[in-house]
């Protein structure tokens, strides 16, 4: 890992460098151990190392940006130089934002988990076996990925700003295949290995695939669903990524323009966006260097918040919330989210339901409308159909489409127990969820 | 030592280790990215990279181990890690990786350019971005112009342990613009050439030009305008015709990733899915109509998916994959080839130096058919044209989609009667391609480029190529999208 001190040394001589007005500089990268398995045996097992730099300069209101992974002596010089060179060749960007202030913030060296970074693929090899000799001996086939790894996050800039943030991360995901079609999965993230629990995830992931065998099928419409967290990620991801954003927020491309204070959800919908929580722990701060503060956008189903970068802030006459994507980007989004527990768990609402569809996880969802909230997308790795409380079939995968609008204003219960997740746009930790008229308009038959 | 001096470094010592095969790849990448937004520069990006990928079979199972550093001592470092890597993999193999056979080659390609991309003045490609953008946003009721262009140029020196060395140089460039319109409770979008920041080709700068963007950019504009006060696409059974990049996007999802033979293997069943054409239907399956005929071609010029030889060193080949309608053959690298008793036909890539090559698409490209399109919509008695792609959606195994586009043109007795809004189709893939009755033919043919292929964990991004005209398709469920 990239010491805070190496970091230090190699930003400020990337400022020293620099002949610009006003300059930025963004250390980010890290190492990853990724031991990959199919067909119940390690099929990649590899070992990746990547640092980047990334120059951000601004002579007057022009501005260029350039970045590299190689940054040592000559080519730390280039990649300033460059920069220089695309802004000084530029057209002034009248939204430009001058540089931050040096600001505080706070290092948190606790999220760098040293044990987790400590373990070994080895050791990885060596918990994965048993595992794996149990899943033949079941007649199933597993695949997955466990990963390790750190990362880090450093921004300094001629004002004199610096920051610095460490962390770990772990991650297991996991696939059991039983012969006759059926499937279950098991994720979890945690930037503490320990926290995972590979052994459950894996075993649990097995009975529920041979009880996903056979599936049938039920006449797509409007179903009470009981989503398993793994499933709500994907929903609190889309509503995230479509409603969150303060550019399109801005903008009026979203569902959730204009509508600050009004309630849009269920009560029972609260999601807050903060990189202090164990589960979604990340830097404190962003590329900007700017303090990353909880930031509540549901409160108890009304909207209370989008998050803002500085650009966007200034444009929109609002304070960033510290949500600054990488340069050159301006596309501000929450990235450290949670849908906060409730008083419920997946046995009871499996229990409470007379008829309807359990969802182990969604796949490969997509935008339809982002003013209506409206996506599409399959289910996957364990459809089943609820019958007087009872998981009383597997069901083969179905398409959705659904406004997110209206499923989480038609909460029916929320778990108790929330769990951490690696998305697309960072991390999240969700409880499980039950919610009427959930609409399925396709299932995907035999070939 | 040079590039070439140092990945021979890292297989020389790789085999000292006790590896039984090893390749290294040594990458240097460029890439440059301008974006104008609203009448302002939204972003100027350089890009620079570079690094050393190795690969080794140790016992039969695979390492890799990737590091920026060329540093010889780094290199040796990176070596003895995949090397431990591939000793931690073998205890819980079954049976041994074999490489299908491949001959040593000791060569050089470079893809067609004209005009390096890197040479044209950030200024000249400025200047052509805000004229086009300028029409876009004086163009009334267009809240948001977007203007971009994508450079990109990949060196690449390939070393393999059975004597192999491939230098390759590829140059691929892109632009479009997009024009966005606004209401209290719509947001419509059209794009040009293609959304998702246009036409992406293995070309030099002489592609900008051709792609004639200053010329459609007010049309389009306009579009985007009308689109806000059109009516919604209907719902019910209809023919629809496909064109452009959301033709291309159908060949993608629904033949390119199903002919993948690593999904068909399970090597991808824990992230991007297995696949519906299972051994068992290889010549024995009615994937489409007889007149679909879909190839692999890396050798064809221009397609995002060319190269002269792919990241084990199989040269670029086109082959058949769905033959008059039937499935014939698979996309596969030498691990897969060989577990089939067949040889690689060269789709092994990589992103870059810090990932393995997996299995991947080159140019799926659907061969032309023999109609003009004005026969086709002249023929058709109830149905929408569609071209741009705005969402899609498909199962793990790539049966059942769902497509969205930008804009679709309803067709009433072999005429376009007029625009409608947020088309939607869904459908399963082997009814779907089945009902096809009239491909276009190569008049209106081009290669489109799809640079955000993601696949494999760590995920990697591909660019892929997909040549294809229009094609019809009946009984196709239309509207679907908004039925709740």
């Amino acid at each position: 890992m990239l010491s805070k001190h190496k970091a230090q040394e190699i930003l400020s001589a990337a400022i020293q460098y620099s002949s610009a007005d006003e300059t930025e500089v963004i250390l980010n990268g890290g190492k990853t151990f990724s031991t990959r398995f199919t067909n119940n045996y390690i099929s990649q097992n590899g070992a990746q190392k990547e640092y980047d730099v990334t120059v951000r300069v601004a002579f007057g209101q022009q501005v260029g940006v350039a970045s590299c992974n190689i940054f040592d002596g000559e080519n730390l010089k280039k990649v300033v130089d460059n920069a220089c060179l695309a802004a000084k060749h530029s057209k002034a960007d009248n939204e430009w934002t001058p540089v931050l202030d040096p600001i505080e913030t706070q290092e948190r060296p606790e999220i760098y988990h040293q044990p987790t970074i400590a373990y070994t693929p080895h050791e990885k090899a060596e918990r994965l076996a048993p595992i794996l000799k149990a899943s033949m001996a079941k007649n199933l086939t597993s695949a997955g990925m466990l990963v390790h790894g750190d990362a880090m996050l450093s921004t300094m800039n001629s004002k004199g700003l610096f920051a610095y943030q460490s962390w770990t991360e772990a991650r297991f995901t996991y696939t059991a295949m039983a012969d006759q079609q059926g499937s279950a999965w098991a994720e979890y993230h945690s930037h503490d290995f320990s926290e995972i629990d590979v052994e459950t995830l894996a075993y649990d992931a097995m009975e529920k695939a041979v009880l996903a065998q056979n599936p049938g099928e039920t006449e797509p419409g409007a179903y009470t669903v009981v989503l398993a967290p793994t499933a709500v990620i994907e929903l609190i991801e889309f509503l995230n990524y479509l409603g969150f954003g303060g550019l399109a927020y801005e903008e009026n491309r979203t569902f959730t323009a204009g509508k600050l204070g009004e309630t849009l959800f269920d009560s029972r919908i609260t999601l807050v966006d903060d990189p202090l929580i164990k589960e979604v722990v990340g830097p404190a701060f962003d590329p900007e260097g700017q303090p990353k503060k909880p930031l509540t956008l549901i409160q108890n189903g009304k909207l209370n918040a989008v998050a803002y970068d500085r650009r966007t802030a200034q444009q929109a006459g609002k304070q960033s919330t510290g949500h600054a994507s990488m340069p050159p980007s301006s596309n501000p989004i929450p990235s450290n989210i949670v849908l906060q527990a409730g008083d419920d768990n997946l046995e009871n609402m499996i229990a409470t339901t007379e008829r309807g569809i359990y969802v182990t996880r969604f796949w490969y969802s997509n935008v339809v409308d982002p003013k209506q909230a409206i996506i599409t997308g399959m289910t996957r790795d364990g459809t089943f159909l609820i019958e007087n409380g009872k998981l009383s079939r597997p069901l083969r995968n179905m398409r959705y489409n659904q406004s997110l609008l209206k499923a989480f204003a038609n909460i029916e219960g929320v778990g108790d127990k929330i769990y951490g997740f690696a998305g697309y746009f960072g991390k999240l930790a969700v409880p499980a969820l039950k919610i009427r008229d959930f609409h399925f308009t396709g299932v995907s038959k035999e070939a | 030592m040079n590039e070439k001096d140092l990945a021979k470094l890292a297989i020389d010592t790789a085999l000292q280790m006790g590896a039984s095969y090893a390749d290294a790849r040594v990458i240097k990448l460029q890439r440059e990215v301008l974006d104008i937004r609203n009448g302002n520069v939204n972003g100027i990006r350089q890009h620079t990279e570079m690094g050393i990928g190795v690969r080794v079979l140790v016992n039969g199972a695979w390492g890799f181990a990737a590091n920026p550093d060329l540093k010889k001592s780094k290199i040796e470092i990176a070596v003895q890690r995949a090397i431990s890597l591939a000793r931690d993999s073998a205890h819980l193999y079954h049976q041994p990786v074999v490489l299908a056979r491949r001959p040593a080659i000791i060569t050089t390609w470079k893809s067609p350019c004209l005009q390096d991309p890197f040479l044209v003045s950030l200024e000249d490609k400025l200047d052509m971005l805000f004229d086009i953008e300028g029409v876009i946003r004086s163009t009334r009721g267009v809240a948001l112009s977007n203007a971009s262009m994508d450079f990109s140029k990949e060196w690449q020196i390939l070393v393999n342990s059975e004597g192999s060395e491939i230098e390759q140089e590829i140059i691929q460039s892109g632009a479009g613009f997009s024009a966005t319109a606004v209401s209290e409770s719509d947001v419509q979008t059209r794009s040009f050439p293609a959304p998702f920041g246009g036409q992406f080709k293995s070309a030099g700068y002489e592609l900008i030009p051709l792609l004639n963007l200053k010329e459609s950019a007010q049309k389009t504009a306009e579009e985007a305008v009308a689109l806000l006060s059109a009516p919604p696409c209907p719902s019910g059974d209809k023919t629809i015709i496909l064109g452009g990049s959301q033709l291309a996007l159908q060949v993608h999802e629904s033949c390119g990733h199903p002919v993948e033979f690593d999904r068909v293997l399970g090597h991808e069943a824990d992230f991007a899915g297995t696949s519906f054409l299972t051994q068992d239907k290889l010549n024995n399956f009615t994937y489409g109509s007889e007149i679909v005929n879909i190839v692999a071609d890396a050798t064809v010029p221009g397609g995002l998916g060319s190269f002269g030889y792919d990241d084990e060193g199989t040269p670029a080949q086109c082959s058949d994959l769905i033959r008059n309608g039937q499935f014939v053959g698979y996309l596969m690298g030498r691990e897969t080839a060989e577990s089939f008793g067949m040889e690689s036909n060269g789709a092994m890539r990589a992103e870059g130096w810090n990932h393995t090559p997996i299995v991947r698409m080159t140019n799926i490209n659907l061969l032309p058919g023999d109609h003009e399109l004005d026969e086709m919509i002249g023929t058709t008695e109830d149905g929408i044209l569609i071209t741009d792609n705005r969402s899609w959606s498909i199962d793990d195994k790539r049966l059942n989609f769902q497509f969205g586009a930008e804009i679709g043109w309803e067709i009433k007795k072999g005429k376009i009667t007029g625009m409608v809004k947020n088309p939607t189709y869904t459908g399963s893939t082997p009814p779907f391609w089945r009902s096809c009755d009239a491909i276009a033919n190569e008049n209106h043919y081009d290669i489109w480029g799809t640079p955000n292929c993601g696949k494999g964990q760590p995920m990697q991004v591909a660019r892929v190529g997909h040549g294809v005209s229009y094609a019809r398709f009946n009984n196709v469920k239309v509207g679907i999208g908004y039925a709740q």
